[in-house]
């Protein structure tokens, strides 16, 4: 028993939980943190969490940035403030455009898929709003360039596809 | 107890292997693989059952098994064995003993959850160890062909026995305490093939129905909802690859540590390294979300990138179809002219058609038509209201408007019938709305927006009494309404706004409302008693007396408000202080006063000393003061200052003032406030005025220092607490230039790109006549920059009911050093733009 509960440490009230990566690095979070990841806040609400929440398809590098993220954003959700720092909108703001200014595409495609995995719709928000800025204001050709998209079209196809939305293409 | 509790846990880990690996044998076809699927769960759940019927039930499960079924249960099975515990393989193929492959497969698929995790203390290591070798001598026999067919039967059935047979309390004690959440976690789905995988997250509750929760039914959703992101196109190639191997490798494999095709899968999965990933193996509803980011054409040029982006688009939440999304440069160019107008319009119909005929998300959130249509587009109107109602959209906003008046124009009119149970969100601008007489009487609209829309007292009467959920009611500029009544029965409704319905006498609400807002002339207001209202907006259009309303005019049922903004033109001083009501729950007064007493001065301000009195809990004081004369300072020839008897306020801590001018009574009121509010943190005096306010109007040449200096004079004196916080018209004019980049800001956002010079200072603000209606056409002009001030586009377009600012803004540039603009600012609901020209 001793060596299970070992595991769920009562903090100070907030309970912690261990998060499990891929690649089996371990990240302890108190369960407001957490929470805010509907797939583990419901995990927690089933009481399934004190052997820690294995999360067999996000890498520890990913996680890490995961949790990085929700450690700035428990704000509003932590009633205690001992283990969340009082971060201004204005610092949160700073601190998200940093996180994924940053990355490489492939990076930014795997944090996005962790976030809809976790189901964490502020950080899924984020980082579609980046791509979609990425894909903002280009060319088709340019895009397919910048997320080496394939064209799989004949030219015939593809200037049906133009005529069906004409007006799309007209500037 | 202890040791018990320990067992518990560790089954717990231990036991999703079972279900993990268990899972997969479910045949994909029909009710056999949910019976089968059910079985498994079934015996497992009934340890007391004995073994001879569990046995009859396998095999009986089994022999309905095809042997193609069987043989590809048993590759999924092995699959899943290495994909849960890649170490224990690793482990097992190290010691190299060979045991019964299919005992063996049994107990890997035991050992496969702890093997995983750090083996604990109490663990039988025997069968540790002989489910790691029987499990590398297992899959060397897979890959052979000495596994056939029948073995596979076999090895499925053995399989389920051998697990339910090594410790059935075991399993019993985890399905006990089993979860569906944890029975979805342990799945593999990236081991289902997609088909099968809906079919099984169906059937997963009916299975774990002995022991499922109450989130059983939210458990399912979620696992149809996730199944097509977690099952990527890769799993049936490399099925086709494990299937190979197993059937085509030779004899001599048999000795191998693993199969190549197992060793891809464990290998690639245990890493989770899936090659550069790229945009497009983002799930469908990634991508969805992200095309939704875009502005429509945008996304919907997204269509021709490749095959598979081709229909993304069509699912985004919110259509959007406006001049703003959908014109080219080339519309905005020919739409001053009468006939481009004309093609633009035709051009749009087809747009909508067009965009609405490949929209495939059925949920909605929002269709939204902006464009300037009437009753003669009816016909295509409707459709696209049939369309949505198809779409089950949450939320329809037919913005209409028109760019021509007379009595050839006929606003749409809305199908009131073709409204279905899925709409919450009404917004309907220059439409006609009749209540048929046999409506059905049940709507789910929580929100409800009618600007210009031609409705009776007794439509909208029936209207609302039929949307009991109704939470937030706008209604602006109905010019047919008279007398607007708020059935009591609405009792979720929140806020309530009505502004500028000309012929209204009266409303009258029988239900409680949290925030209401009223705009236009002085009518009188009856609400429901006791009244749960806590925010009161008003803004008169009439001459009233701001004192004088709330004296005596503000219903006496509003015994809880807490928030009360009133605006109002004063003309005459009334004689109030016969009797103070108690507003004894205010805590936020704002006042816009516009004093207007012209040619001789009546009103005194110094009266309103009186609201400290009547409000004394009150925390916050705005006080926006304009006053349409030529004001002046104070000065020794005005004569003494008046001071009221001392009257202590304890609640009072912050006190905003705009306009002051320095005028003797602001002086006198200012200085009272400071003397009585004794805790008093903060009072911010402006010189200029409130630009906050909806009717920018400053008067920009009287906007002399004085009233600093006199503030800087007089007021310093009386500030002990250091509260007074005096801002220049330098200050206040940095202020406002802020406030206007905003604006611009949002301008550019919503379309519009000006090319402003450096703006430096705002020099005045000065009142623009609203545009006489009628339709005069007004041009448009960009700004360049290095002032040259070319026509680059010119856009005729007329604004009803617009909200017209001028500002006249002083620009530095390089070469020439001040040029005055006119900024014509036109608002109208929260989209501007802006007109440029330059001022005499």
């Amino acid at each position: 028993m001793a060596a299970a509960a070992a595991e769920a440490t009562i903090d100070g009230g907030g309970k912690m939980i261990i998060l499990i990566s891929a690649d089996g690095k371990r990240f302890e979070v108190t369960e407001a943190v957490a929470s805010q990841s509907q797939l583990i806040s419901n995990m927690i609400e089933d009481d399934c969490t004190e052997n820690g929440v294995r999360l067999p398809n996000v890498d520890g590098d990913i996680l890490t940035m995961v949790v990085d993220y929700c450690n700035m954003h428990a704000g509003d959700a932590a009633a205690d403030g001992d283990t969340t720092k009082a971060s201004s909108t204005e610092e949160l703001k700073k601190f998200d455009a940093e996180l994924v200014q940053a990355l490489e595409n492939p990076v930014l495609f795997k944090l996005i898929l962790a976030a809809n995995f976790l189901n964490i719709k502020s950080l899924l928000d984020m980082t579609c709003q980046r791509v979609a800025d990425m894909m903002s204001g280009k060319t088709p050709e340019q895009m397919r360039e910048t997320f080496s998209i394939e064209n799989d079209f004949t030219p015939e196809e593809e200037a049906a596809i133009r005529q069906e939305n004409a007006w799309a293409f007209d500037d | 107890m202890a040791a018990r509790g320990s067992k518990k846990r560790k089954l717990a880990e231990e036991d999703p292997g079972i279900i993990g690996a268990g899972r997969p044998p479910s045949p994909p076809s029909g009710s056999r693989g949910s019976a089968d699927w059910r079985l498994g769960v079934v015996v497992v759940a009934d340890p007391d059952s004995d073994q001879g019927s569990c046995d009859s039930l396998l095999s009986d499960a089994t022999t309905r098994l095809t042997q193609d079924d069987a043989a590809e249960a048993a590759s999924r099975l092995l699959i899943a064995v290495v994909v849960r515990s890649p170490e224990a393989l690793l482990a097992g193929s190290k010691k190299r003993k060979v045991v019964a492959a299919e005992e063996g497969l049994g107990l890997g698929i035991i050992g496969a959850g702890p093997s995983s995790s750090p083996p604990s203390g109490s663990r039988d290591s025997d069968s540790d160890r002989g489910s790691r070798d029987s499990l590398s001598s297992l899959l060397s026999d897979a890959t052979s062909s000495f596994f056939t067919q029948d073995d596979a039967v076999d090895a499925a059935s053995r399989l389920l026995t051998a697990v339910v047979a090594r410790s059935p309390e075991a399993v019993a004690a985890f399905v006990g305490r089993l979860t569906p959440e944890t029975v979805l976690r342990c799945i593999d789905w990236d081991l289902i093939p997609s088909g099968d995988a809906r079919k099984s997250s169906e059937l997963l509750p009916i299975g774990v129905s002995n022991v499922a929760s109450p989130s059983v039914a939210a458990v399912r959703v979620r696992a149809v909802r996730r199944w097509p992101l977690r099952i990527p196109a890769r799993t049936n190639r490399e099925w086709a690859v494990g299937r190979k191997a197993m059937s085509g490798d030779s004899g001599a494999s048999r000795k191998r540590k693993t199969a190549p095709g197992l060793h891809l899968h464990g290998s690639a999965v245990a890493k989770r390294k899936i090659p550069k990933l790229q945009l497009c193996n983002l799930p469908k509803d990634v991508l969805c979300s992200i095309t939704s980011k875009l502005p429509l054409k945008e996304a919907v040029r997204t269509s021709v990138l490749s095959s598979h982006w081709k229909r993304i688009w069509t699912c985004r939440a919110n259509l959007e179809l406006s001049t703003r999304t959908v014109y080219s440069d080339y519309d905005w160019e020919r739409c001053s002219s009468h006939r481009g107008f004309n093609l633009n319009k035709r051009k749009f119909i087809k747009i909508v058609d067009s965009v609405l005929q490949l929209h495939e998300g059925a949920g909605t959130e929002q269709f939204r038509i902006r464009f300037a249509l009437d009753n003669k587009n009816s016909y295509h109107i409707n459709r696209w209201v049939k369309n949505a109602a198809a779409l089950k959209t949450k939320g329809l906003v037919l913005e209409l408007y028109s760019v021509l008046f007379g009595p050839r124009i006929v606003r749409y009119d809305f199908p009131l019938k073709m409204i279905n149970s899925n709409l919450c969100y009404l917004r309907l601008w220059f439409a006609s709305l009749k209540v048929p007489a046999d409506s059905r009487g049940s709507l789910n609209l929580t929100k409800l927006s009618l600007r210009e829309v031609d409705i009776t007292d007794e439509d909208l009467n029936q209207f609302l009494s039929e949307c009991n959920h109704l939470r937030e009611v706008d209604i602006t500029d109905c010019r047919m309404l008279t007398n607007l009544r708020v059935p009591g029965h609405l009792n979720q409704l929140k806020s309530l706004l009505v502004a500028i319905c000309p012929l209204l006498r009266e409303i009258k609400l029988s239900c409680g409302v949290t925030a209401l807002d009223y705009r236009g002339p002085f009518i009188p207001l009856q609400l429901a008693i006791p009244s749960q209202t806590t925010n009161v907006s008003i803004s008169l259009l009439t001459f009233h007396s701001a004192l004088g309303y709330i004296f005596s005019d503000l219903p006496s049922t509003l015994t809880n408000l807490e928030t009360l903004t009133l605006k109002s033109k004063q003309v005459e001083r009334i004689d109030m202080l016969s009797r103070l009501p108690r507003l004894i729950s205010l805590r936020h007064l704002t006042l816009g006063l516009t004093i207007s007493d012209l040619p001789q001065r009546k009103i005194d301000l110094l009266d309103f000393a009186s609201l400290l009195k009547a409000a004394p809990f009150m925390e916050k004081l705005e006080l926006h003061m304009k006053m349409v004369y030529v004001h002046q300072r104070y000065c020794q020839d005005d004569g003494e200052l008046r001071s009221l008897p001392r009257c202590p306020h304890s609640h009072l801590s912050w006190v905003q003032i705009t306009g002051f001018f320095g005028e003797k009574d602001q002086l006198e009121l200012a200085l009272h406030i400071l003397r009585n509010a004794t805790f008093l943190k903060a009072m911010v005096i402006e010189t200029s005025l409130n630009t906050e306010s909806e009717s920018v109007n400053c008067y920009a040449e009287r906007l002399s220092p004085d009233g600093y200096s006199v503030a800087l004079e007089f007021l310093g004196k009386e500030d002990h607490n250091n509260a007074v916080h005096m801002m220049s018209n330098q200050e206040a004019s940095e202020v406002a230039l802020g406030k206007f980049s905003q604006k611009f800001r949002l301008a550019r956002g919503l379309g519009w790109n000006p090319r402003l010079p450096d703006l430096r200072v705002i020099r005045s603000l000065r009142p623009f006549s609203p545009p006489t209606s009628g339709g005069k056409a007004r041009n448009r002009y960009d700004i360049v920059p290095q002032n040259q001030f070319a026509h680059t586009r010119q856009h005729t377009k007329h604004h009803s009911n617009a909200q017209d600012y001028c500002i006249t803004v002083m620009f530095k540039s390089r070469n020439i050093e001040f040029i005055y603009f006119q900024l014509n600012v036109i608002c109208r609901n929260s989209q501007m733009t802006s007109s440029c020209s330059m001022a005499p």
